[in-house]
């Protein structure tokens, strides 16, 4: 009895004990809670801030270890060897693919910018779903007009960064899926231009200059110039729309299918003089490659591919792509064009560059340095990647620790933008003037206004002394050059004035040009970790010649 | 091609390139029931109608139905999102609140491009009546339409004129 009594007490005690039990709930502080980070409108209104910052760090800025470094080698922008980034690889001729599979050793730099951009889509798409909630307001009608107008421009220059960089993405938007499928980049790149036609109806509704909205604080764009006004926004956004719609391109079909009518008018209505970004790593504002690109030539060297077309001879640049890939004789550039360092002999230039020295800052309107022979380096391996001379436009930048202004939009892109579209749509005249902005002033060289020019296939001016000089490549192979047309002096003009200062400032109009070298890959897939999430484990390399992704032969038949 | 499948050809385009010519323009006046209009939505009408209408929608096309102070009620007619993928829909009557929407802009004929596709299959068909690939209405190049005539590769071939469609907000 007894031990009955006692089975049947244990057995209720642990009935009752598990009939009182529950689940043990314990708050952790650790797991992302939205509605607790945007709980104020302060919350709010300081993640959108950082939108900006995100888009510069996940491209031009933040870890060099990005795509930004492969695209400036795939476009001959720059060359290195090194394997560092994954720069030596894709600089290669013949190209290669870009690799996409688990622990490839360029897997970095292929997800760099994907994972940054995407980050930044979402927490901008969270910021401005918060306020787009009933009864939330960051303080008055122009102050959340003023947010939302500069939230839904850092979506589009997210969304539209990654159609230019990518295969495919997501297109994260407020209202959107919580996990949306990924689409091509057209798809995307139609999202982009939508979300900036957005933000240009808040930045324009007159509400948005009532209290506690325009100018945009400082800090948001970071701007040298401090606030940005209204006025200044509303050039800014266009000024990328212009951008975003001209270099989707991935080949001369789809960058003639622009509208280009449309960039002209936004590029007429954008920007009126250069935009700089107030750099400073201490407050996380970067242009990350700087730091690499002057410490010899074993990071940064120009490879005479396109710089070669400054060669007002014709001689040495035709001499030199004739010669076998492996075995390249750099040569000296005679060039009318005031930005590369005057004279006949190695010795001179590295008088004129006032700069030759590694270090050195060169003249003011000198981009190009012929370096003394003593700093050319372990790179002097006769490859057809080495020349005698580096871009040294920003040195002072450098100098300065990488603290002062860089530009981050110039005026010369939507001159060249414009210059573009009125090419395509026949008006010269425009064209020839927008042009001549940099050409002459800033290159010295013979006004295309006036010339003449009413077609493709007049020559710019300069006679036998003419820049471009275009190489021309036989069915047998042989390279001859002749005078570029105002198309080339278009391409020369914004290769010149972009250089290592925008997103894949040469990678991404080569591109749309046809100008890469043949197989170069015309952008990265997914990066691996994302596609076998999204899709499994599948082939995705991109790129190589003849494969799936490699650039055709191009313009001037580079190998 | 004979002449009757020619003209059925260009009806049919003509029909076509009417229908492409509407634009929907921002209103000035409140639109009135009836009006086709296209409602240009806020991330908070996206958020909030996400689930009936589906994900990152820009644009609710449709038959203004009803219209007060506080909201409208559309039967749809078509979607488009942010990136322009548009959708048909069937007369699906939604209810927008006036927060849910920017702007309602509403389609009219669009004089401009009406003229101008006019004028465009006005000119191809003198062409075709000049080049005799269409008869201008008279006796028939080939007497027997119930037959067209078969290529040498066994399939009777239409030609098509493509008119592009332009919907433009």
């Amino acid at each position: 009895m007894r031990l009955q009594l006692r089975t049947f007490l244990l057995t209720a005690g642990a009935v009752a004990l598990a009939a009182c039990s529950q689940d043990l709930a314990v708050l952790n502080p650790n797991s992302a809670d939205i509605g607790r980070a945007l709980a104020k409108p302060a919350d709010i209104e300081n993640l959108l801030a950082g939108g900006f910052n995100g888009v510069v760090s996940s491209t031009t800025g933040g870890s060099n270890e990005n795509a930004n470094n492969s695209f400036q080698v795939m476009a001959l922008e720059n060359y290195s060897g090194l394997a560092n980034f994954n720069m030596g690889p894709r600089a290669g001729l013949p190209r290669t693919p870009v690799l996409n599979f688990a622990n490839n050793p360029g897997s970095a730099s292929v997800s760099n910018d994907f994972n940054g951009l995407s980050r930044l889509t979402r927490s901008v798409t969270l910021a401005l779903e918060k306020l787009s909630t009933a009864g939330t307001t960051l303080g008055t009608p122009a102050q959340d007009l003023r947010a939302q107008a500069y939230g839904k421009f850092v979506l589009g220059v997210a969304l539209g960064d990654l159609s230019l960089s990518y295969d495919s993405a997501s297109v994260v938007v407020p209202g959107g899926e919580a996990v949306p499928p990924l689409v091509p980049y057209d798809s995307i790149n139609r999202a982009a231009i939508r979300m900036l036609d957005l933000a240009l109806a808040d930045a324009n509704n007159p509400v948005a200059t009532g209290t506690g909205g325009f100018p945009l604080p400082a800090t948001w764009l970071n701007l040298s110039t401090g606030n940005v006004t209204q006025a200044q926004f509303v050039q800014i956004i266009r000024s990328y729309r212009a951008r975003l719609r001209a270099l989707v391109a991935r080949n001369p079909a789809e960058r003639a299918a622009v509208s280009w009518a449309s960039v002209i008018a936004d590029a007429q209505a954008g920007i009126t003089s250069d935009i700089s970004i107030a750099m400073n790593a201490t407050t996380g504002w970067t242009q990350t490659w700087v730091v690499q690109h002057y410490v010899g030539t074993n990071w940064h060297v120009m490879t005479p591919f396109i710089i070669g077309m400054a060669d007002s001879t014709g001689a040495a640049y035709e001499s030199w792509l004739n010669q076998p890939l492996l075995n390249r004789t750099p040569f000296i550039i005679r060039t009318r064009d005031v930005r590369f360092p005057a004279g006949d002999t190695r010795a001179a230039q590295n008088v004129s560059s006032n700069g030759a020295a590694t270090g050195s800052v060169p003249l003011p309107g000198i981009y190009y340095r012929n370096r003394l022979i003593a700093d050319d380096g372990a790179a002097a391996d006769g490859t057809w990647g080495f020349s005698f001379y580096d871009h040294a436009r920003f040195q002072a930048f450098q100098n300065a620790s990488r603290i002062g202004n860089f530009p981050h939009m110039t005026v010369a892109e939507m001159n060249g933008l414009i210059a573009e579209g009125a090419i395509r749509t026949g008006d010269f005249a425009l064209a020839a003037t927008a042009i001549d902005r940099s050409r002459v002033s800033r290159g010295g060289l013979p006004a295309l206004t006036g010339a003449g020019i009413t077609n493709l296939t007049t020559p710019v001016p300069g006679g036998n002394a003419c820049v471009p000089r275009v190489p021309v490549r036989s069915s047998a192979g042989v390279f001859t050059t002749v005078c570029g047309n105002i198309l080339e002096a278009m391409k020369w003009e914004k290769r010149m004035e972009m250089s290592y200062v925008s997103y894949g400032a040469w990678f991404f109009d080569s591109r749309g040009w046809g100008d890469l070298p043949e197989g170069t890959p015309i952008h990265f897939p997914v990066p691996w970790q994302e596609q076998n999430q999204r899709v499994g484990n599948k082939p995705s390399n991109v790129g190589g010649v003849g494969q799936p992704g490699g650039a055709a032969r191009g313009t001037y038949g580079f190998p | 091609m004979t002449g009757s499948v020619a003209r059925r050809a260009i009806a049919m385009v003509a029909v076509l390139g009417v229908t492409g010519c509407y634009t929907y323009v921002p209103t000035t006046t409140a639109p009135v029931a009836g009006a086709d209009v296209s409602v240009a939505l806020t991330d908070r009408g996206r958020v909030a109608l996400g689930e009936r209408v589906g994900p990152e929608m820009d644009q609710l096309r449709g038959r203004l139905m009803s219209s007060n102070d506080s909201s409208v009620v559309v039967s749809m007619s078509e979607s488009v999102t942010l990136r322009g993928v548009s959708t048909k829909w069937t007369d699906e009557v939604l209810t927008l609140n006036r927060d849910y929407f920017g702007s309602i802009r509403t389609r009219i004929l669009s004089r401009g491009r009406t003229g101008a596709v006019a004028g465009g299959l006005g000119a191809a068909a003198v062409i075709l009546v000049v080049n005799g690939v269409v008869n201008s209405g008279g006796s028939k190049v080939n007497q027997d339409d119930s037959k067209p005539p078969v290529p040498p590769g066994g399939t009777s071939k239409i030609g098509t004129l493509n008119i592009p469609f332009r919907s433009d907000f």
